[in-house]
């Protein structure tokens, strides 16, 4: 029923077209508003094409809509679903202005420029949100999405990742071993022309009397091809029991350099990783200093230093009302909740006898979220979940052996692709070699012909200024 | 400042450039003497545009290397026309994006008169990536990108044609043209298949064909999935194949809940990327769609 309830919200929106959207602002926001609480808003300035000026404005974000209102009328001048994006993208407009494009269903590019604080974070944020919607069941229980990653999930997520890498790479060195066959047809295709060319200056110097010999520069140009080799790095999970993970856009101290990470919730504290699953900080549990919970989607964790800099990292995800009851759990007398995230506190305050009649209250929507993840707050709940085995399934071996073949094959594969195209370079080496020999050659001929081509030259330019 | 200054020193150049210009005209056309002022302008007009470059004037620059293409045209000089093309197609392609699809278009048409193909191709992906960009035109850019893997693949470079192919299937999935895609996909697929390198990329290709199957109808995406299985046996142990046979079996069943998690499972492995992200959700988007319309009423 709840599962229901969460998927009407997501249509509901999703079938709310661009050039409508003005006048039924009035009655969709105001229910908009009750179900879909504004994850974050931005000021920028947005692209009117048909005027061909940029407006100031504030970009505003929520867990399912992009909206963008201008500032001095108020209107509301872009607003779709998260859903109907194709695709979004860091562009520069005008080679200059960094700004994001985001191309929505029916091919309209919207241009956001002038972003605030950086572009990157709000990249960063627009995309998580994008993904979360295909990624997260609305439905779904906190277990399902906190099922801590097992060791061989992770071996066979490494596994794939570097397949990947490779298979990239053999089609790299496809693409370059194709080239180099051009560049030999292009090498021969220019001996042959010298040999033309000789031919012709035989032909013209055919009263020459002197035999040609020189010393030659010899400029043998080589270019080794780059090879991108990749590597990736990562450090093995703490063994102990990890309680939720989510991944998040972090952002330390300022917001300016926000970008995607995970946040792992332990049950001695708190981990904050980057995209690579390399740890960036851990908070012990006792180190927490406070914890600010900003918006349902937002947190900030603190701790502090005497005589240093406080650390603090800001987190942003569509996971994170998942996460909050069980900070909440964790860190309930550091917890703060300001004033966009009160009413997530008064649902969680009220008994869950109360819950079932309040979810008519003011934030229906995120009731909802809030709801089915209660049993994973409970110590019950953490204490079954401390216990992640570390082990690696008899499905996952078996998934890695094959992962693991088939990079042993296509790692053959690539080095014989690779001898093949060192010999390419050698015999493309030495003709290259010849060609400019050749050239070389030429030339010099040539010059001796119009240096004796000159003087007849010289008198026929002189005869025409003359005329003139 | 010093800018100013060159901009100045080019705006003087093209002025003699074109005196030069007329007065070939007016008394010596066609005469050696003539043809040596024009050779004259032409590398004034060069100089000039490299200026208007330095001063960062890009639509003079762009100006000034075209009337040097079609001088050097008039010299019968039709390579360093065409390089003079492409440098003002650079040129323009900061300020006027139209004028530098105009540009390239001279220089592609010079190139393939001279049978360059390969370079031909080249500036057509050029085309294609600022109508991509610049003018958010996506039927024109997968036109060029069309003609350019056609000249690619009659130069036998089959790895650039595929390239372009790519590009033209994605664009014609986001544009719901799910045949087209499909078809490219298919081609390429079976291209790559029997090459030792290429291989074991041809599962991409395989699985982006299906899910555009999957799109338009269930049934399809069953069949080809069956298809290509038997056609490539490798599929059938990629990861991809399985993903796959789960989502079809979620999305018969309608249970959007199982759908989602097999697309999380992926996921968590391998990061889908932006393209895979469009298309499932347009599949998860037809699973939801049936379980309720009352959502879209309120």
């Amino acid at each position: 029923m709840v599962g229901g309830g969460r998927v009407n919200q997501g249509d509901q929106l999703g079938d709310c077209p661009d050039a409508e959207v003005v006048t039924l602002v009035a009655t969709q926001s105001r229910k908009q508003m009750s179900r879909d609480i504004c994850v974050h808003t931005w000021p920028c300035s947005y692209y009117l094409e048909p005027e061909k000026q940029w407006v100031p404005g504030e970009l505003s974000l929520t867990s399912l809509s992009l909206k963008f209102i201008a500032d001095k009328t108020g209107k509301i001048l872009v607003s779709f679903p998260l859903s109907s994006i194709i695709e979004i993208k860091k562009e520069a407009s005008h080679f200059i202005f960094r700004s994001i494009t985001i191309l929505e269903k029916d091919h309209v590019k919207h241009w956001f420029s002038s972003l605030q604080p950086s572009r990157n974070a709000v990249f960063n944020i627009i995309e998580h949100f994008w993904r979360e919607l295909l990624l997260c069941q609305p439905g779904a229980t906190v277990q399902a999405s906190s099922s801590p990653m097992t060791k061989g999930k992770e071996l066979t997520g490494l596994m794939a990742c570097s397949q990947k890498r490779l298979e990239d790479t053999a089609k790299v060195l496809h693409h370059q071993g194709e080239q180099f066959d051009n560049i030999m047809e292009g090498l021969d295709k220019i001996e042959s022309d010298l040999d033309v060319a000789d031919r012709l200056l035989t032909q013209l110097e055919s009263p020459s009397w002197w035999p040609f010999s020189s010393k030659l520069w010899k400029t043998p140009s080589e270019t080794k091809p780059a090879e991108g080799a990749s590597a990736s790095g990562s450090e093995a999970l703490g063994k102990e029991g990890i309680v939720i993970k989510i991944p998040a856009v972090i952002s330390q101290r300022t917001e300016s350099h926000a970008k995607p990470g995970k946040l792992i919730v332990l049950v001695s504290g708190l981990e904050v990783r980057d995209s690579d699953s390399l740890l960036m900080h851990r908070f012990e549990r006792e180190d927490v200093d406070d914890i600010k919970v900003r918006t349902p989607y937002e947190v900030s964790i603190r701790q502090r230093f005497i005589g240093k800099p406080d650390i603090t990292y800001h987190l942003i995800s569509a996971k994170m009302p998942e996460v909050i009851p069980i900070l909440e759990v964790q860190f309930s007398k550091k917890i703060e909740f300001l004033e966009d995230a009160l009413m997530l506190r008064s649902t969680r305050a009220s008994s869950p006898a109360e819950k079932g009649c309040s979810t008519w209250h003011a934030a229906p929507g995120l009731m909802d979220r809030v709801r089915p993840r209660e049993p994973s707050g409970s110590p019950g709940g953490q204490s079954q979940l401390q216990m992640s085995e570390p082990f690696i399934s008899e499905e996952e071996a078996h998934e890695l052996t094959q992962i693991l073949r088939k990079l042993k094959s296509l790692a053959l594969d690539t080095e014989t692709e690779l001898e093949r195209q060192d010999e390419a370079l050698d015999s493309i080496t030495s003709s290259v070699d010849r060609a400019t020999l050749g050239i070389d050659k030429h030339s010099r001929r040539m010059e001796r012909l119009t240096l004796s081509e000159q003087p007849r030259e010289e008198l026929s330019t002189g005869r025409h200024s003359e005329t003139l | 400042m010093d800018n100013a200054g060159k901009e100045r020193e080019a705006v003087q150049l093209m002025a003699e450039a074109e005196k030069r210009v007329k007065a070939s005209h007016s008394f010596l056309r066609g005469l050696f003497g003539g043809n040596t002022r024009i050779e004259e302008a032409c590398e004034m007009y060069t100089r000039a545009a490299n200026m208007f470059k330095m001063a960062k004037n890009w639509s003079a620059a762009g100006n000034a290397f075209c009337q040097a293409a079609k001088l050097h045209m008039q010299l019968q000089s039709k390579h360093d026309s065409a390089t003079s093309f492409v440098d003002a197609g650079n040129a323009y392609k900061k300020a006027d994006p139209q004028e530098a699809i105009n540009c390239l278009n001279a220089a592609i048409d010079i190139y393939t008169d001279m049978g360059r193909f390969s370079i031909a191709a080249k500036h057509h992906i050029t085309i294609a990536e600022i109508y991509e960009t610049e003018l958010v035109d996506i039927e024109k850019a997968i036109a060029h990108y069309e003609q350019s893997a056609d000249y690619y693949k009659g130069e036998e470079s089959n790895s650039s044609a595929n390239k372009c192919l790519l590009k033209v299937a994605a664009y014609a999935a986001q544009l719901e043209q799910y045949q087209k895609a499909i078809e490219i996909y298919e081609q390429v697929g079976a291209n790559t298949m029997d090459n030792p390198l290429l291989k074991y990329s041809a599962k991409d290709y395989f699985f982006k064909a299906a899910l555009c199957h999957f799109i338009v109808d269930e049934l399809n995406a069953k069949l080809a999935l069956e298809k290509y299985e038997e056609m490539f046996p490798a599929f059938t142990d990629s990861r991809e194949c399985k993903l796959l046979k789960k989502l079809l079996e979620a999305h018969e069943e309608q249970n959007s809940e199982a759908y989602t998690e097999a697309v999380k499972e992926f996921d968590s492995i391998s990061r889908l990327d932006q393209w895979l992200t469009t298309m499932l959700l347009r599949i998860k988007k037809s699973i939801q769609g049936d379980g309720e319309g009352d959502g879209d009423l309120k």
